[in-house]
C-alpha cells in the first residue's frame, strides 16, 4: 500500500509540481536551471486521489474481490474522470458488478437527462456570462491598475458567482451522465453559498474531495484526538495541501492556508461558545443569515487568492475591496446619480473611469445570488428521483411540489426550455474552470 | 410508471426539437447580420454608394459582398484605396486631396481580405497608385479566429495562385457555411434577432449631410461611428482603453504567441506583388488609446503586439515604404481626447498620423 500510495503521489509531484518547484529554487538560489515543458496528463489531480483512495481501501479490507477490469472502468468511468466526484470503489462498483446490475432505464435516461441539462445551462448560460464581468478586474490587477472599491467587489464577486455555477454545472452533468448509465455517482456539490460557517461550507463544496481529505489525511494525522491545537495544525496542514493540490502555485497555497485558517476560527468560535453555556447547533435566523454572510465574504475574499495571477494581483484586488482606492462610481452614473452628489461626497463616493463595473453585472450578481440562497439545487429540484447519493436528503426540506421536478408536461417543457437555450448557448463556452486542476 | 416516462420522453424530445427549429426560423427570417440572405441588402448598401450617397445603416451586414458589388459596379478605377479592419475604417478621401479614393477596410480584417478584396479590383484590370494597407497586429496570429473572409474565398484562393503561396497560409480554412450554420442555432444571433424584432430598428438609408444620428458610411467608403460612441466622455473612454486589457481574448490577438510565418511571408509577397505592378504602398500603424498603450508596453503578455510592430517597420524598411501612425500613440502626438475607445483613433489622430505622408 505505501509504495502504490507513494508510487501515486511520486508521479503527480513531478507531472504538477516539478516546475514550480524549480522556479522557486531558481528563485530562491538565483539559478537558471529550467525543464522542457512537462504536459500534465489530463484528469491526473482526480484519478491519483481515487487510486489513493483505492489502495487503501484494499489494504484496510473494505474492498471486495473484483477483476483488473473492473479497477480499469472504476478508474476511467468517463462521466466522473475528469472533474471528479472522486468516488469510491464500493460505491460505484457494486453498481456495475453482480450484486446490482446497472438500471439501464428510461425512467434513469429521463432523469439523467434532466440533470444533465440544467448542469449545461449552468455552464453555459450562467457561469460563462457572469465570467465575462471578473476577466476584466482580474487581468486589469494583473496589469497594475488600481482598482476602486465598487469594481473590486464586482470582480470578486462575480468570480466566486462564476465558479459556483461552473462547478456545480459540471457536478450536474457528471450525475446525469452516469444515471443515464444507470451508475449513480456520490453528490458533490448542495448549495456551499448557503453554508452557515466554513466547516459547512466544506461540507456542502468539493464534498468527495472535503471526504477524501477528512478519511485519507485530518484523520490519519490525528484528526481531533490528541487535542485542540494539534487539531488546528492538522487543520491547516490539510487545507495547505487542498490548496497546492488545487494548482502548483502560491497563490493556490495562500487560498488553502487562509480556509484552513478560517477553519480553526470556527472551530475555535464553537469552543468558546460551548465554554460559555451556548448551543453550537441551535441559532435564531437572524443568526443564521449573519453566519451565512460572514461565511459567504470570507469566501470570498479567499476567492481572490483562488482566481489571482499572483499573489501581488490578489493583493491589489484586496486592497480596492477594502476602499483603499477610493470609492469610484463610473462616470455615466453622473447623470442619474447627480442629485444625490453633494451627500455621495460627503460619504466618499466619486465619479470616474472604472473597469468592469456597470449595472450589467450588478443585475448579474443579483440575480445569481438569488439562485445561489433562495432557488432549490438541482438536488433539491430533482428530490422525488435522488439522481445522486445525498447524505443531505434526510436532513433537508424538500421544497415545494411545484418547485420539484416530475416526468410531467410542466417537468418536460422546462427541461426542453433549459435543454433548448443551453445547446444554442454553447457557440460561445468557454472551458470548465476545473478542468485546470 | 414507464407509460409516464415514455409520454414524457416523448413530449420532450417534441419540444427540444421544436425549440431549436423556431430558433433556427428566427435567426433565419430576422437575419440582423443578412448571413442569410441572398446579398440584397448589401446590394442595395452598394448602389447607394455608386451613386455617391452618404448612408446610415443600423444593421450589421456583409462587409466583404458589398465591397465585391460595390467594386464590380465601379465605372472607373480608384486612384487610392484602403485595406484594414475598423481601426482603418475612418481614413477619408481628405487625406488624398484631388484623387478618387475608396475605403475597403472590413470588421475584423486579416491578410486573407486584403488578398481577396485587391483581386476584386484586378479582376477589374482596375489597378490603383496608391494601395494604403492598415496593419493590425493580429493580422499575424495564425489563431486570429477570421472567418469573415471566406466570404471572398474564391477571390482569396485566385490571388494566392497568382502569388504562388500555398492555400494553407490562411489564418483559418472554416468554410463559410459551416459559420452561417453554426449561427442558425447561436444564442447570441438568437438575442440580436429578437432585438431587431421587437426594437422595429433595421435598414439603412440616405442621408442628405453628414449629419448621422447612427452608424453610417460615407461615399468614400470610411466609416461614422454611431452616436453613443461619437459622444462618449474622456473618462467613459479612458476605462474602456483600460477594459481592454481585461477581455480575453482581446480582439483577435487570442493564443497569439508567435508571429505566423506563413502569415508573414503571404504579406511580403503581397507586397512584392504590389509594387512589381507599380502600385505604391503605404503603411498605415493605427495607434492605441494611451491607457491602452500603457498596458501593452509593460506587460509581458502583450509584448507580441510590439514585435508585429517592429515586423511591420523591418518589412517597410526593406521594401522602401513609409510608415504612418504607430501604435505608440506619442508616435503620431494622439492626445486621450482622439479616441473612440481603446483602439479606434478618431479623424483627429489619423490626421495627424497622414501629415508627413510623401
Amino acid at each position: 500500500m505505501v509504495l502504490g500510495v507513494a508510487a501515486n503521489i511520486l508521479l503527480l509531484g513531478y507531472f504538477k509540481y516539478t516546475n514550480f518547484f524549480i522556479d522557486n529554487a531558481n528563485a530562491l538560489f538565483h539559478g537558471d536551471f529550467h525543464l522542457n515543458a512537462i504536459v500534465l496528463p489530463l484528469a491526473i489531480s482526480f484519478f491519483t486521489l481515487q487510486q489513493i483512495a483505492y489502495l487503501v481501501d484494499i489494504y484496510r479490507g473494505e474492498v471486495a474481490r473484483h477483476s483488473f477490469l473492473d479497477y480499469c472502468l472504476f478508474i476511467t468511468f468517463f462521466p466522473k474522470l475528469i472533474s471528479g466526484p472522486i468516488v469510491r470503489f464500493n460505491e460505484m462498483m457494486p453498481q456495475i458488478t453482480n450484486e446490482l446490475k446497472p438500471k439501464l432505464t428510461l425512467s434513469n435516461v429521463a432523469v439523467g437527462l434532466a440533470v444533465f441539462f440544467l448542469g449545461l445551462f449552468k455552464k453555459v448560460i450562467l457561469a460563462d456570462s457572469i465570467g465575462a464581468y471578473a476577466n476584466p478586474v482580474f487581468n486589469a490587477a494583473a496589469d497594475g491598475v488600481a482598482l476602486s472599491f465598487f469594481n473590486s467587489w464586482s470582480g470578486a464577486l462575480s468570480y466566486t458567482l462564476q465558479l459556483y455555477f461552473d462547478f456545480s454545472g459540471y457536478c450536474d452533468m457528471a450525475i446525469g451522465l452516469g444515471l443515464m448509465f444507470g451508475i449513480r455517482l456520490p453528490l458533490n456539490f448542495y448549495s456551499p453559498y448557503r453554508a452557515t460557517s466554513t466547516t459547512d461550507f466544506w461540507r456542502r463544496w468539493h464534498m468527495t474531495l472535503s471526504r477524501f481529505l477528512r478519511d485519507y489525511l485530518y484523520i490519519p494525522l490525528g484528526g481531533n484526538r490528541k487535542g485542540f491545537p494539534r487539531q488546528a495544525i492538522n487543520l491547516m496542514i490539510v487545507m495547505v495541501i487542498a490548496g497546492l493540490w488545487h494548482g502548483a502555485g502560491w497563490t493556490f497555497i495562500v487560498w488553502g492556508a487562509l480556509h484552513g485558517l478560517y477553519l480553526v476560527i470556527n472551530h475555535s468560535w464553537r469552543r468558546l461558545r460551548s465554554k460559555l453555556g451556548y448551543s453550537t447547533e441551535k441559532t435564531t435566523g437572524t443568526g443564521t443569515i449573519v453566519s451565512v454572510l460572514i461565511t459567504f465574504i470570507a469566501v470570498t475574499v479567499a476567492w481572490v487568492f483562488f482566481r489571482a495571477d499572483s499573489i501581488g494581483a490578489a493583493a491589489a484586488i484586496l486592497q480596492g475591496m477594502v476602499g483603499m482606492n477610493g470609492f469610484v462610481l463610473p462616470s455615466g452614473y453622473h447623470i442619474a446619480l447627480g442629485g444625490l452628489e453633494q451627500f455621495l461626497g460627503q460619504i466618499g463616493i466619486t465619479f470616474g473611469p472604472v473597469i468592469g463595473f456597470s449595472s450589467i453585472p450588478v443585475v448579474w450578481i443579483i440575480v445569481s445570488l438569488i439562485i445561489c440562497w433562495f432557488l432549490p439545487n438541482a438536488q433539491e429540484y430533482m428530490s422525488n428521483y435522488n439522481p445522486a447519493f445525498d447524505r443531505f436528503s434526510e436532513e433537508a426540506k424538500k421544497p415545494l411540489r411545484c418547485l420539484r421536478w416530475g416526468p410531467s408536461l410542466w417537468g418536460a417543457t422546462i427541461i426542453a426550455v433549459i435543454t433548448v437555450i443551453a445547446i444554442i448557448g454553447l457557440n460561445q463556452t468557454s472551458a470548465f474552470l476545473y478542468f485546470q486542476f | 410508471m414507464k407509460a409516464v416516462t415514455i409520454r414524457y420522453m416523448v413530449c420532450y424530445s417534441i419540444l427540444v426539437v421544436l425549440g431549436l427549429l423556431s430558433v433556427a426560423i428566427v435567426n433565419y427570417k430576422v437575419d440582423p447580420a443578412h448571413l442569410f440572405s441572398d446579398g440584397e441588402y448589401e446590394k442595395g448598401i452598394a448602389s447607394l454608394l455608386l451613386a455617391g450617397d452618404n448612408i446610415t445603416v443600423s444593421t450589421n451586414y456583409d462587409e466583404r459582398n458589398m465591397n465585391k458589388i460595390y467594386i464590380n459596379g465601379l465605372n472607373q478605377p480608384k486612384e487610392v484605396i484602403v485595406f484594414g479592419s475598423s481601426r482603418s475604417m475612418h481614413l477619408t478621401s481628405i487625406l488624398f486631396p484631388g484623387r478618387s479614393f475608396f475605403n475597403n477596410s472590413v470588421s475584423a480584417a486579416s491578410i486573407e481580405d486584403y488578398l481577396a478584396i485587391y483581386d476584386l479590383y484586378r479582376r477589374r484590370n482596375y489597378v490603383p497608385s496608391i494601395v494604403v494597407l492598415g496593419l493590425d497586429p493580429w493580422i499575424l496570429n495564425k489563431n486570429n479566429g477570421a472567418t469573415l473572409w471566406t466570404s471572398l474565398k474564391e477571390e482569396y484562393l485566385e490571388m494566392i495562385n497568382i502569388l504562388n503561396l500555398p492555400a494553407a497560409t490562411c489564418s483559418s480554412s472554416q468554410d463559410i457555411w459551416a459559420v452561417k450554420f453554426k449561427q442558425l442555432f447561436s444564442l447570441r444571433y438568437f438575442t440580436e434577432s429578437l432585438t431587431r424584432l421587437f426594437s422595429g430598428k433595421g435598414g439603412y438609408s440616405r442621408v442628405e449631410d453628414s449629419n448621422f444620428a447612427d452608424a453610417g458610411i460615407l461615399n468614400d467608403g470610411s466609416r461614422v461611428m454611431d452616436f453613443k460612441s461619437r459622444n462618449r466622455t474622456v473618462e467613459e473612454v479612458e476605462a474602456s482603453a483600460i477594459d481592454w486589457a481585461g477581455q480575453a481574448p482581446v480582439s483577435n490577438l487570442g493564443d497569439f504567441t508567435e508571429l505566423d510565418r506563413g502569415l508573414t511571408d503571404t504579406l511580403v509577397k503581397f507586397i512584392d506583388y504590389l509594387q512589381e505592378n507599380g502600385v505604391k504602398v503605404v503603411f498605415y500603424l493605427p495607434p492605441f488609446h494611451p491607457s491602452t498603450y500603457h498596458i501593452i508596453a509593460e506587460s509581458p503578455k502583450y509584448g507580441i503586439i510590439l514585435s508585429a510592430e517592429q515586423c511591420f517597420r523591418d518589412i517597410a524598411g526593406s521594401h522602401g515604404i513609409q510608415v504612418l501612425g504607430g501604435y505608440n500613440p506619442a508616435d503620431s502626438r494622439s492626445t486621450r481626447e482622439e479616441f473612440y475607445d481603446s483602439i479606434h483613433p478618431k479623424e483627429s489622430s489619423i490626421l495627424k498620423s497622414f501629415e508627413n505622408i510623401k
